[in-house]
């Protein structure tokens, strides 16, 4: 007998999400966490200094983004729970902890547009997403007011890059120096900047503070001003009484009836007393992130299923992608020797520029000649005056092309020229191809003996031609920024007339279950139920179809949330 | 360049010393972890408490590698009118816990830094001194700037390079983290605003925004 409504497992964007919608809803909801109980509140590392840290807080093995990071027993590599990967390399961000990777989370959270779910309809090319951008509004409204975010004025918004409503968004903190500088420089090119949409409040809500403009978010919000899902979604579900979280708990396998047609429960070990154990509920949702939900999903072979659940169209692990991206160190003349001001802000970029070619005026461009686009924005990492100065962060831009260089010029040369080094970047678009998918590894084991996955990357030629067309702009920008260009990270990213560079390297990984109309050609209904299971959901990156140049999480949340309502829907109507 | 022919000139004898220098290093480097089977030698994991931050491993460095690096500490930082040397801070103590931290890049310096070390005492034999840190304050600094002209004009070897390099970073690094060092290149930051309205009116003027 199923002990509960539903089952989810994993906690975090979209975990997170589809707990608060069930429970707030009266549904009955044990989660199930593979790491350990997590709480920001008490945890999360503030105002500490480098100094205050081994090796200054810098990263190790250990701990990949840096001593202070909020990842618990995560980063690209968990001790004991490998993978392998071929082609272009793939590198695969995990984190095991209540909230995953909500805590390390760079907290941008911009709309998908309308083009970006009808890419095919549209540009006729990519694929058309199931549901289109009036069916997601609604969600991106209602997570957003759960979420919490500042943003621009929505009336300033460009084409096929909606911002939040002006009574859902909150007002934007003012742009730093650097980002006035590169706003003025995006104005000489033709290109508007905004505030960005930013999961980070700068009013209170839901008994939440607002940012106090310092400390980097990495290392999770103990005021709660940064959303991640323990604070703002699984303490409140939590509240209602119809939550149970499972903890330590890390699932490898959906149990299914005897029939082979329904979802009963899933199966786990428990990370402490390597037990195996099951669970019951009535419907089954799976949002381990991305690459985990295609993992189990493989693992979860039956006599009926036997290329693994729901994969019917055998497209289960398939069409994977991440975010492409470019970036350049530049140096400012005119910041040197600038009298002390307080740059911190929030940790994230004030403002970027949305996309901006679209169309005709993407074809005039002549070299623009690949799917979707590309933002531009400051980075907060890697130079200027943002955060407390650090080794990596700070020191080595300001030595990268020094020679010699010690005493009395040394010193001399670190006070002229702190804060006038930044990196330019942009996040991009990824063409989704059958190149990039993953297997179930025929050898390789995890420590408890579950088969782990293999990943096969490779990044497309257009790939190469939007990366390529990045640089172009970013060599723009930084001229028109009176900048020069200290590193060109073209030389070796482009090497060879090919993208180089692993996959997964901008924690921006979605795909494998995606949704669509046909369950022949997709895993998931446009619900993100699975067409071969009607009790068997999936609600992380896995549904993701095609891959804007807007980060995921947004969208992750809002189709979770949809899934959330189509479960509440059908447990009224008794369909499970 | 004279001092380039003194060692060529000399070589027989470098060579000899830093033999010595090489198998001396090595044993000090080594003994303390067999006699002590209680040397730390571990990461801090990938589930620390980073409200409590604790080095996991021992300081490993002896005692004439570390008197070595407080020259050069303050050879690189030196005291000025704004700031204190290296010294004053212990910035030693900091590029100790650095080199003796159990991760493949510290282990790369440690193996950088140790090598080259042992390579300035045994240019320092050759001036008749058995470490660099014998050495007169004045030998010391030649000896220094040479090191540092050859990074400079190229004609350094790979390993004398890295090994600049990597000690003007560590020094910088843990230097410019203290609050004395954050004071003297003027960051002002980590503090809560209720606020942030943008650099100041004298900012935007100098910068043209």
């Amino acid at each position: 007998m199923a002990e509960h409504d539903v089952i989810v497992v994993g906690s975090g964007a979209g975990g997170g999400t589809m707990v608060h919608t069930l429970a707030t809803a009266g549904v009955n909801v044990l989660l199930v966490e593979a790491g350990r109980q997590y709480d920001p509140e008490t945890e999360a590392a503030m105002f500490q200094l480098p100094q205050e840290a081994p090796l200054r807080g810098e990263s190790t093995p250990d701990k990949n983004s840096g001593f202070y990071d909020a990842t618990v027993d995560g980063g690209f590599e968990v001790k004991g729970q490998p993978y392998t990967s071929e082609g272009d390399g793939f590198l695969w961000w995990r984190a095991r902890q209540l909230g995953g990777r909500t805590h390390h989370f760079g907290r941008q959270t911009p709309r998908y547009g309308p083009d970006d779910f009808k890419s095919k309809t549209r540009t006729g090319r990519g694929e058309d997403w199931p549901v289109t951008y009036e069916d997601m509004e609604p969600y991106y409204d209602r997570v957003e007011q759960i979420m919490g975010l500042f943003g621009p004025d929505a009336n300033e918004a460009v084409y096929n890059s909606p911002q939040s409503p002006n009574h859902i968004r909150q007002a934007p903190p003012a742009p730093r120096a650097s980002e006035l500088l590169f706003a003025q420089a995006c104005e000489k090119m033709g290109i508007k900047t905004m505030a960005h949409p930013t999961a980070i409040l700068t009013s209170p809500l839901h008994d939440r503070q607002a940012c106090f403009y310092a400390t980097n978010c990495i290392r999770g919000c103990s005021i709660g001003a940064a959303y991640d899902s323990v604070t703002s979604q699984i303490k409140p579900a939590k509240e209602t009484g119809n939550l149970t979280i499972l903890t330590n708990a890390v699932v490898y396998k959906v149990l299914m009836n005897e029939e082979g047609d329904k979802a009963i429960g899933v199966r786990y070990i428990d990370r402490r007393t390597e037990e195996h154990k099951d669970v019951f509920a009535k419907v089954v949702v799976l949002a381990p992130a991305a690459m985990e939900s295609s993992r189990i999903l493989l693992n979860s072979k039956t006599d009926k299923a036997p290329n693994g659940l729901a994969n019917s169209s055998g497209n289960v692990g398939k069409y994977l992608s991440d975010t492409t991206g470019a970036s350049l160190m530049i140096q400012i003349p005119k910041f040197e020797n600038l009298p002390p001001h307080n740059e911190d802000g929030v940790s994230q970029p004030h403002l970027y520029a949305p996309w901006w070619l679209h169309g005709e005026e993407k074809e005039k461009e002549g070299d623009a000649d690949f799917i979707g686009g590309y933002k531009l924005e400051v980075s907060p990492y890697g130079g200027g005056r943002f955060g407390p100065p650090a080794l990596s962060d700070t020191f080595s831009q300001q030595l990268y092309e020094q020679k010699g260089l010690y005493g009395k010029k040394l010193k001399a040369h670190m006070r002229k020229t702190y804060g006038s080094f930044m990196t330019i970047r942009c996040l991009g678009s990824m063409t989704v191809t059958e190149d990039n998918y993953l297997t179930i590894d025929p050898e390789l084991k995890d420590k408890w003996g579950i088969p782990v996955p293999k990943f096969h990357w490779k990044w497309s030629d257009e790939d190469f031609r939007r990366t390529k067309h990045m640089y172009k702009s970013l060599k723009t920008l930084a001229k028109n920024m009176g900048a020069r260009v200290v590193r060109d990270r073209s030389i070796t990213h482009l090497e060879g007339g090919k993208l180089n560079g692993r996959g997964g390297d901008t924690n921006h990984e979605v795909g494998g279950c995606r949704m669509g109309d046909d369950p022949k050609t997709s895993v998931l209904n446009k619900y993100s139920q699975t067409w071969d299971v009607s009790n068997l959901y999936v609600a992380d990156g896995a549904p993701f179809v095609t891959h804007s140049e807007k980060n995921p999480t947004l969208t992750i949340m809002a189709l979770s949330m949809r899934a959330g309502d189509n479960i509440i829907d059908r447990l009224k109507k008794g369909e499970f | 360049m004279n001092k380039d022919k003194v060692m060529t000139a000399n070589r027989r004898k470098v060579l000899k010393l830093m033999a010595v220098a090489g198998t001396s290093a090595a044993y000090l480097q080594n003994y303390p972890r067999m006699a002590e089977a209680q040397t730390r030698s571990e990461g801090y994991g990938q589930d620390v408490n980073v409200n409590n931050p604790v080095v996991t491993w021992d300081k490993t460095l002896d005692s004439n590698q570390l008197k070595n690096l407080t020259i050069i500490g303050d050879l690189i930082i030196p005291a000025d009118d704004k700031s204190p040397g290296a010294s004053f801070l212990d910035i030693t103590d900091f590029v100790n816990e650095w080199v003796s931290a159990p991760y493949p890049n510290q282990q790369k310096d440690r193996d950088t830094i140790t090598r080259g070390l042992a390579r300035l005492n045994g240019r320092a034999n050759e001036n008749d001194a058995r470490y660099f840190y014998d050495l007169s304050a004045d030998m010391q600094a030649d000896m220094f700037e040479t090191l540092a002209k050859s990074v400079e004009n190229g004609s350094a070897t790979e390993d004398d390079t890295l090994f600049f390099e990597r000690l003007v970073y560590l020094y910088v690094g843990g230097f410019y983290t203290t609050d004395e060092g954050m004071a003297d290149i003027g960051y002002v930051g980590n503090v809560p605003l209720e606020s942030f309205d943008g650099p100041p009116e004298e900012i935007r003027k100098l910068i043209g925004v």
